[in-house]
């Protein structure tokens, strides 16, 4: 009998062993695929620079060797251009995708997504706004104060709508899934409304950048517009890792939670600001960028399984991978157009949604 | 020791619950017993702290719920819910008892994770089930996993001088009876371990046979409590059934049944 249970003992271990190994294979490849698509994004494209090139130029850049004066398009293309462009997409990746993490085990949905629940149409409504009537107060505020008008406008715009979202949705200290995705399509059509009305009243110019902005887009940020948005990105990011425990006991439910000794209250206020601050702040440089939230952390609780610690972490890196590749792919599919990138993922996103949708409704009829 | 004093509990101008005491010892299985509404569930919240008491004290050592520190509390007392939440996302049954350790994070004098983790599944009779996805299991393996998970919380609160309390809603319910058995007979056993354990029982035969106490309510209020045979009387059970119940001898074995009187018989 004993040496039955040893045995026993032995084969859940080396399950448990086994599993942790293939976790660690699949997080480093995540890593690799992260290394890949960074190389693929900064060096494919009308001027291709190739990774020994690239690493020549950032090494002259930082003044460890001067530059061969061969490199000098090259370097040209790849600092003001590509790096940028390819920062900005793993910001905006990183940002959303851990968002998307955060909101599913919040909601203890895993169809929340910022932009499925009106977030992300928030703060573009409200970075909208500052396009149209905010020219006049940029123009009074001091520098660095007139870049950071949008993602600061692009964060309230976040945070009310998730107030909003968050309020309605509770039924009996429960979040209400049903409620909480048809709230976010009132939001989402309200503040398309807005948006229209805007786009109304808005002279051409303003017109053009509006549309990126509905439309989504990694296109044409230069330094001093990706820059501003960085730290907000990263103290958003940053924050929702750290609440990786709260959030896993939130997914038991917010009473377990509170059994289990997390001050619940406190913790969903501060993920509903980070979320906010996070996805605003990306909304502000990149526009409205869908499904990206959604797909990403499904992907790797697949690889992963459902523990946050490394469930949010894991998807701020994949969400930048695959937005780089999306990027990548919005460059050249229509050349010498450009696609904008969030018709790429809705046109990707959205059938997976319906895929998830028809899934769970199998899973709940059996 | 865990008690409740005098307590009342108040939704809006509701009363839920009024002039409940209930002393909790370490070693004994309380059954609260009640027709639904009497306020049970109620008074299960009220001890683990989620709710508030409009009047009168809930205190764990003495010292008022409020005045415990979460996490501090969080060891000494953990919570099986009544309709497990089951989570949409994919966890495996060890990965979920896991989480039920989430007070002891850098806890000096906590004991390794994983032995907890191992030690609960075996108390819980959850062992086998370790390395499943929670999806998979049955209502009753389900239920199982969900002791082992609450257990892992305060398995240190074994020792004698911080005994720890377990709140079991309805552990029973839609489990089949052979399921029902299997887990009261855990409650008890743990019982014997030295947790204090307190559990919302519907099943009054199950009640009579497992447990030590009682507290039987209706209404919010306490109709009798005591040792679980001075409860068990048909006098303050048909009382707060609203309905005639009786004892029956079961033939063949010392069992006694709990039943509805038949108006036929």
């Amino acid at each position: 009998m004993a040496v039955v249970m040893a045995a026993a003992d032995r084969a859940i271990e080396g399950a448990g062993s086994q599993r942790r190994r293939a976790r660690a294979q699949r997080l480093a490849f995540l890593l690799l695929a992260f290394i890949a698509a960074l190389l693929a994004g900064l060096g494919i494209g009308a001027v291709p620079i190739s990774p020994g090139e690239i690493a020549h130029i950032l090494m002259a850049r930082i003044g460890l060797i001067s530059l061969d004066p061969e490199l000098t398009t090259q370097s040209a293309v790849l600092l003001s251009i590509r790096a940028p462009r390819v920062v900005l997409g793993m910001l905006v990746g990183g940002a959303l995708s851990t968002c998307g993490a955060a909101l599913q085990g919040l909601f203890r949905n895993p169809l929340a997504d910022p932009q499925l629940i009106g977030v992300s149409a928030g703060a573009a409504l409200a970075a909208v706004t500052v396009i149209v009537f905010g020219a006049g107060l940029a123009a009074v505020l001091p520098s660095p104060l007139d870049l950071s008008l949008l993602p600061v406008a692009a964060f309230f715009g976040g945070l009310i709508v998730t107030l909003i979202i968050q309020r309605m949705a509770r039924r009996h200290g429960e979040t209400d899934v049903a409620t909480l995705l048809l709230a976010g399509i009132a939001v989402n059509a309200i503040a398309t409304a807005g948006m229209g009305l805007l786009l109304f009243v808005a002279d051409d110019q303003q017109l053009r950048s509006i549309t990126i902005w509905m439309l989504g887009s990694l296109s044409g940020r230069p330094w001093s517009e990706v820059l501003p948005a960085l730290p907000l990105i990263l103290l958003g990011v940053v924050g929702l890792l750290v609440l990786a425990r709260p959030l896993n006991a939130l997914m038991l439910g917010e009473r377990e939670a509170f059994h289990l000794g997390f001050d619940v209250e406190r913790v969903k206020r501060r993920m509903v600001l980070l979320v906010a601050l996070a996805t605003g702040a990306a909304v502000a440089v990149s526009g409205i960028i869908g499904f990206v939230g959604l797909v990403v952390p499904h992907l790797v609780r697949l690889l992963l399984g459902a523990d946050n610690r490394l469930v949010l972490p894991a998807s701020a890196l994949t969400g930048a991978t695959l937005l780089l590749l999306a990027d990548l792919a919005a460059r050249h599919v229509v050349l010498p157009a450009e696609l904008p990138i969030g018709i790429l993922t809705s046109l990707i996103g959205g059938p997976f949604f319906i895929w998830l949708l028809l899934t769970r409704l199998r899973q709940r009829n059996a | 020791m865990l008690e409740a004093r005098n307590i009342e509990v108040r939704v809006g101008s509701k009363c839920l619950l009024s002039g409940v005491d209930l002393a909790v010892t370490p070693g004994r299985l309380v059954a609260v017993l009640g027709p639904n509404g009497a306020g049970k569930s109620t008074l299960l919240r009220a001890l683990s702290g989620a709710t508030r008491v409009a009047r009168g004290t809930v205190s764990l050592d003495g010292k008022s719920l409020a005045d415990w520190k979460r996490r501090d509390l969080a060891r000494r007392r953990a919570v099986l819910p009544q309709v497990s939440f089951r989570s949409s996302f994919s966890f495996t049954a060890r990965e979920l008892v896991l989480l039920g350790r989430a007070p002891h994070r850098g806890a000096q004098e906590s004991l390794p994770d994983e032995a907890v983790v191992e030690e609960a599944l075996a108390a819980a009779d959850a062992s086998a089930l370790a390395e499943r996805d929670i999806a998979t299991l049955s209502g009753g393996e389900f239920q199982r996993v969900e002791l082992a998970r609450v257990l892992a919380q305060i398995w240190e609160a074994k020792a004698p001088q911080a005994p720890g309390y377990l709140l079991l809603d309805e552990p029973t319910a839609s489990l089949d009876l052979v399921q029902q058995d299997r887990m009261l007979s855990l409650a008890q056993s743990l019982a014997r371990q030295g947790f204090g354990v307190v559990a919302i029982v519907h099943d009054l035969t199950a009640a009579l046979e497992r447990a030590d106490e009682a507290l039987l309510l209706a209404q919010g209020r306490s109709v009798a409590q005591g040792t679980i045979d001075a409860v068990m009387r048909t006098e303050p059970l048909s009382q707060a059934f609203g309905a005639p119940l009786q004892r029956a001898r079961l033939e063949g074995c010392q069992k006694i049944a709990i039943l509805p009187a038949s108006s036929t018989s």
